[in-house]
């Protein structure tokens, strides 16, 4: 009765979101705040966000250019609703199918609420939603607030956070946030994203951040104070995150990411006494009006390991308005574990050698607040298809 | 009777095809890199154990993965070591064909992965001259033993529990809270939410 419930309640309740897409710098976005709620993107769309959502981001029927044309209707919280100023809703509902050779399966792969108030100059929001993953699975797990263990559902809550702005420029937050390192790109799973553990699907992590926005410039640090969500404290990573991002051209980005943590226990591969790092570069670039391309290469480093690194290159290719096509190379050699070597365990593809991946993907925003995905990914282990059908509302 | 902007909102109609969409595919659980995603659940089951192990115990990365099994081949060895896969090959060497090995059309299930299990304890493993079951990590005792102990059974040294990965969630724990301390069910607090915000809208309308 209750998982007939749960999706009821659901829709019922779940607003919409929208995802970051760094490619929006080929419409001269260059910044993330003026569209989301989180100064480096991600998640919450302002009301602006919501209307450029609908201009530029959904295949338009009407035959007009989105430079001609006002946001429609259809663009509000829950397609139709307005809400006063200072409240922002959002929301995802997203299912998923993976064709791989463990054979086919379907999932619910999102079902988030997010959410901001704001009073003035201050402000807070977050996110909550419902997860439920197989017991060795290590996605969403660190999100969770509940504790089931097993392959129950599990309230979970990605982000939540008190914060202001001040100095025009600056907003400072606390509470458990998206890590400011790198491109922030929808596909949680890039070797770039898992390998220096910055994705948006449950790698944020508690701290306090300031972040900077201007024209020319934009960077965010943020000091880590560990991930409560995890127990026992062993396994909580403590110490920085930042990138900072200069504009190198109207629409030609360059950055540079750093982080660093310490923790009694690594999570993943519970060596004990672990200092982890990742150092970087990362690109945005308009090719020109149909063409971006993001970049990041990254060193990683790891008390426990040998040295390593990560990176990938995407072009993404706007054949129309809301049609997407895009091919993203990626590379990870994530080191050695230095007690595996000593037991002269052979070096593998990722682990000691490098390993080379590869996706070909098309995106179709056919609807307001609706999108479909496909990916085919090619890596060592296997091909896999990968299938998306989003709605935020 | 006069339009007002709730009228605006998706019929109710559109909001149960969501929902009932959102009901069939809530049946399903997120996949993962891992060949076999539903092991450290079974291996919990099959032992009673007070956690699902993680991935490590048989593979190299916590995504576990059909590429990443420990590889360590079974060598004559005397005396405890750090297993490193010794336990994975042994329980792939010995297995019925086509189940635990991985070129199975289908993942295999509880039954079968039990069945390996129990061989383990059966057959002449450890290339020693004194053969006996299968001891991975040389550490005196036998795979099986350790499995039911909550032992790792790939780790020779002397501290070696299974259940030594993260528990994820405020407040969580190896062993059962107490019924008391229990986080309250996810579904009966979304429900409580929604109830709260069906008399919300009613009342403001």
């Amino acid at each position: 009765m209750l998982s007939l419930l749960l999706p009821l309640i659901v829709v019922l309740f779940v607003p919409a979101r929208a995802e970051a897409y760094s490619w929006m710098i080929r419409h001269a976005y260059t910044g993330c705040p003026v569209c989301h709620a989180d100064p480096s993107g991600g998640e919450t769309l302002t009301p602006y966000g919501r209307a450029q959502s609908d201009l530029l981001l959904r295949m338009r029927y009407d035959g007009k250019k989105a430079e001609e044309a006002e946001p429609s209707k259809a663009s509000g919280f829950l397609w139709f609703a307005d809400l006063p100023p200072p409240v922002m809703l959002g929301g995802s509902l997203r299912g998923a199918t993976i064709v791989n050779d463990a054979g086919f399966r379907a999932f619910p792969m999102q079902m988030d609420l997010y959410g901001q108030l704001r009073f003035g100059s201050f402000f807070f929001g977050g996110s909550v939603g419902a997860a439920r993953v197989a017991a060795g699975v290590v996605h969403s797990r660190p999100a969770q607030l509940t504790a089931n263990q097993g392959e129950q559902f599990n309230l979970i809550s990605r982000n939540f956070y008190l914060g202001m702005d001040f100095a025009e420029k600056f907003t400072a937050r606390v509470g458990r946030l998206n890590l400011p390192f790198g491109v922030r790109v929808a596909e949680h799973t890039l070797w770039a994203r898992e390998a220096t553990r910055t994705d948006r699907e449950s790698d944020q992590q508690w701290g306090a951040a300031l972040a900077y926005n201007s024209e020319d410039v934009r960077g965010e640090i943020m000091g880590i104070a560990g991930n409560y969500q995890i127990n026992p404290d062993e396994f909580r990573e403590r110490g920085y995150s930042f990138y900072i991002e200069l504009m190198v051209a109207s629409r030609a980005a360059l950055g540079v990411s750093s982080l660093y943590t310490l923790a009694g226990r690594d999570r993943l591969t519970l060596e004990t006494n672990v200092a982890r790092g990742a150092h970087g570069l990362f690109t945005r670039i308009a090719i020109a009006d149909p063409l971006a391309l993001l970049g990041e290469v990254d060193l990683l480093t790891d008390s426990t390991k040998s040295l390593g690194y990560t990176g990938f290159l995407q072009g993404d290719y706007e054949f129309i308005q809301g049609l997407h096509g895009l091919l993203t190379l990626e590379m990870l050699d994530g080191g050695q574990l230095k007690s595996a070597e000593l037991e002269n365990v052979p070096k593998s593809s990722g682990q000691g050698k490098p390993g080379f991946g590869g996706w070909l993907s098309a995106q179709w925003f056919f609807l307001p607040h609706m999108d479909m995905r496909v990916d085919g990914i090619l890596r060592p282990e296997g091909f896999t298809l990968f299938t998306q059908l989003h709605a935020f509302l | 009777m006069a339009s007002s902007s709730r009228t605006r909102s998706p019929s109710l109609a559109q909001k149960l095809g969501v929902a009932l969409a959102l009901a069939a595919g809530s049946l399903g659980v997120s996949s993962s890199a891992a060949a076999f995603p539903s092991f450290p659940g079974y291996i919990q089951e099959i032992y009673g154990l007070t956690c699902a192990p993680t991935c490590l115990l048989c593979h190299t990365t916590m995504e576990g993965g059909r590429d990443k099994i420990k590889g360590t081949e079974v060598t004559d060895f005397v005396g405890p070591n750090r297993g490193f896969g010794v336990f994975a090959q042994n329980l792939i060497l010995h297995a019925p064909p086509m189940t635990i090995s991985g070129e199975a059309a289908k993942a295999p299930t509880q039954e079968q992965l039990a069945a390996a299990l129990q061989l383990l304890g059966t057959e002449l493993c450890n290339k020693a001259d004194d053969m006996t079951a299968c001891d991975s990590d040389g550490d005196g005792q036998l795979d099986v033993a350790e499995l039911q102990a909550g032992e790792d059974p790939d780790d020779g040294t002397a501290a070696d529990p299974l259940c030594v990965g993260p528990t994820y969630g405020c407040g969580a724990h190896v062993a059962p809270a107490p019924v008391e301390r229990r986080m309250a069910d996810p579904a009966a607090l979304l429900a409580a939410l929604g109830v709260a915000l069906v008399l919300f809208r009613r009342r403001r309308a």
